[in-house]
């Protein structure tokens, strides 16, 4: 018999989405919590910057404008990649097992079967009103290419952190345990993503750009859009990078998951 | 079936054996003896340092796709409903898994709800189940659909009496429809009753491997008769016996069935006395195996 894969995404959809309604409550109160928690944040960041003109030449909007990206590029990772994020969870409670006794792919399995809709409408929502309230205050004209080049770099950045999920999991399966690594590795270098990378030290502009890359998350491609001044401090090229590197991360980090899947077998978990 | 070619794996060493098509396959051994490891190999789940397993002709994990759709499995440690979803969704997302049709579903999932008696438990998480509910539901699962070969590790345990029944009776079904059934359990009693072969694991190596017949014979060929007798006590002086007594007016006799069968021990106490009941057992696997083991060390 024919399985259909697309009927089985469904399926895991319709899950998810028959939880939502069944707890309708609890959903919009989670997806809420999630949005004014992180929203939060940003107003007490919005409060301290109203207190400077500008930050090295990026006033209040185009710094709305650099979280925006962050938030949306979130919002899509999570309905994708929770699966990953949580994969240490997933193999210590047996479930990754499940996933390998099934004729189906891992990573599809690990995917839709996790996807996290109601924190990616906390998160994508906060994203969007972000973009709304920035987006008309930063004085750009939305050229068709450079709404297209938006969307590619969203693409980009969400494969970007994606890539930074699959290899952390990827870890999991040598280590046993990687969430200090996580943190280190993507929460507390994603604290630095909201702001410039230009007003932080070399050290750490250098770890942002080429050990984990969020700056062509939202920096490199906020450029593009935005011409600021401190772009002459790095190459011209990098403005335009984000859809290629996202690209080439992702397939790296998931030539290093497929070794691994070797080994998690090898020597089981 | 099942194939085994020299593997090595962890603390199983050297398996090397072949499971025909249609056999039910008792794995027994203490703990650590290597029957889990035995059981995830042949699922694909791990693979062996060396040596070959093949499932069906194929290699479960270069084919794990392929030999998924033919096997069935259930872990004690490998949960098979996910903690989010209800037992019906579970079953659901199974049905689209494996492509099984709506007339296959409904026809299967009728007849194992009915044995295992778990359709008030569709609507419930796993994890409000309790350990019984939560069993019989996996079996259920396991049971859905219809495959070549069935892995159980541990199966019965948490279900009570009936549970059991129930789990025995579709192993006989599926063996029935000539499925291959390799079930794992400390319970040696409870497996000997299903098995036609057993396989004994001791400290990773196979102990024994064939039918219960021959684990009886082959290890201690022990049987013992219980007689009730009215009137004189009944001569067996020249019949080799292990071991000897008597109770008031009841006899029970220890013999090696290699040596005298029950038969010959039946004909000379009915030759010198007039038997009220009789009964013969046989030791039980457990103690067989524990005596062997004991026996070898």
């Amino acid at each position: 018999m024919k399985s259909d894969t697309l009927h089985l995404s469904a399926v895991y959809t319709k899950m998810i989405f028959r939880s939502w309604f069944q707890y309708r409550v609890d959903a919009i109160l989670r997806s809420f919590a999630v949005f004014a928690r992180e929203a939060t944040s940003i107003i007490v960041v919005y409060f301290t910057l109203l207190k400077f003109d500008s930050l090295n030449g990026w006033n209040i909007y185009e710094m709305l404008f650099l979280f925006s990206l962050v938030y949306v590029t979130y919002g899509i990772l999570i309905i994708f990649f929770t699966g990953l994020r949580d994969f240490g969870s997933t193999v210590k409670n047996g479930s990754f097992d499940r996933y390998i006794l099934r004729p189906r792919g891992l990573l599809y399995q690990l995917i839709f079967a996790n996807a996290d809709w109601f924190a990616a409408v906390g998160h994508g929502g906060l994203g969007i009103l972000l973009f709304l309230l920035s987006a008309a205050k930063i004085g750009v004209v939305w050229t068709p290419w450079r709404i297209v080049y938006y969307i590619f770099s969203i693409i980009g950045g969400v494969l970007i952190q994606g890539a930074i999920f699959l290899f952390l999991a990827s870890l999991n399966i040598y280590l046993l345990e990687t969430n200090s690594l996580k943190e280190v590795f993507y929460w507390n270098a994603r604290k630095f993503e909201g702001y410039p990378i230009s007003i932080f030290h070399k050290a750490i502009q250098f770890c942002m750009t080429f050990v984990v890359p969020f700056a062509f998350v939202n920096y490199f491609p906020a450029q593009f859009i935005l011409r600021k001044e401190d772009m002459s401090l790095y190459p011209g090229i990098f403005m335009y990078l984000t859809p290629v590197l996202g690209i080439v991360m992702y397939i790296l980090a998931y030539a290093f998951w497929r070794y691994s899947i070797k080994f998690y077998k090898s020597s089981g978990n | 079936m099942v194939l085994f070619d020299h593997v090595w794996k962890f603390n199983l060493l050297d398996v090397d054996l072949h499971i025909p098509k249609g056999t039910v396959l008792g794995v027994i051994g203490s703990s650590g003896s290597g029957k889990t490891t035995f059981l995830r190999l042949a699922s694909g789940l791990l693979e062996p340092y060396s040596g070959h397993i093949r499932i069906c002709g194929k290699d479960p994990v270069r084919s794990r796709k392929e030999i998924s759709e033919e096997i069935s499995v259930l872990f004690a440690n490998v949960p098979v409903y996910s903690d989010k979803s209800t037992v019906m969704e579970g079953l659901l997302e199974t049905k689209s898994i494996y492509g099984l049709s709506d007339e296959e579903f409904d026809k299967n999932l009728e007849h194992v709800s009915e044995m295992l008696s778990f359709r008030s438990m569709y609507g419930s998480k796993p994890k409000t189940l309790s350990l019984g509910q939560k069993r019989r539901a996996e079996l259920g699962m396991a049971f859905l659909r219809n495959v070549s070969l069935y892995i159980f590790d541990e199966p019965c345990i948490g279900l009570d009496q009936n549970g059991k029944e129930a789990f025995k009776k579709l192993v006989y079904e599926k063996k029935e429809e000539g499925a291959t059934l390799l079930v794992s359990s400390h319970d040696m009693e409870e497996i000997a009753g299903i098995a036609d072969r057993i396989l004994v694991l001791d400290e990773g190596k196979v102990f024994f491997y064939g039918s219960v017949e021959e684990l009886h014979k082959r290890l201690i060929p022990m049987e013992v008769c219980t007689v009730e007798y009215s009137g004189r006590c009944p001569d067996i002086s020249d019949i080799e016996i292990e071991k000897l007594t008597i109770e008031k007016n009841v006899m029970k006799i220890w013999y090696n069935s290699n040596h005298v069968s029950s038969g010959e021990v039946l004909e000379r106490i009915c030759e010198t006395t007039t038997v009220e009941s009789i009964n013969v057992r046989r030791t039980g696997l457990g103690e067989i195996i524990k005596t062997a083991e004991a026996g070898r060390k």
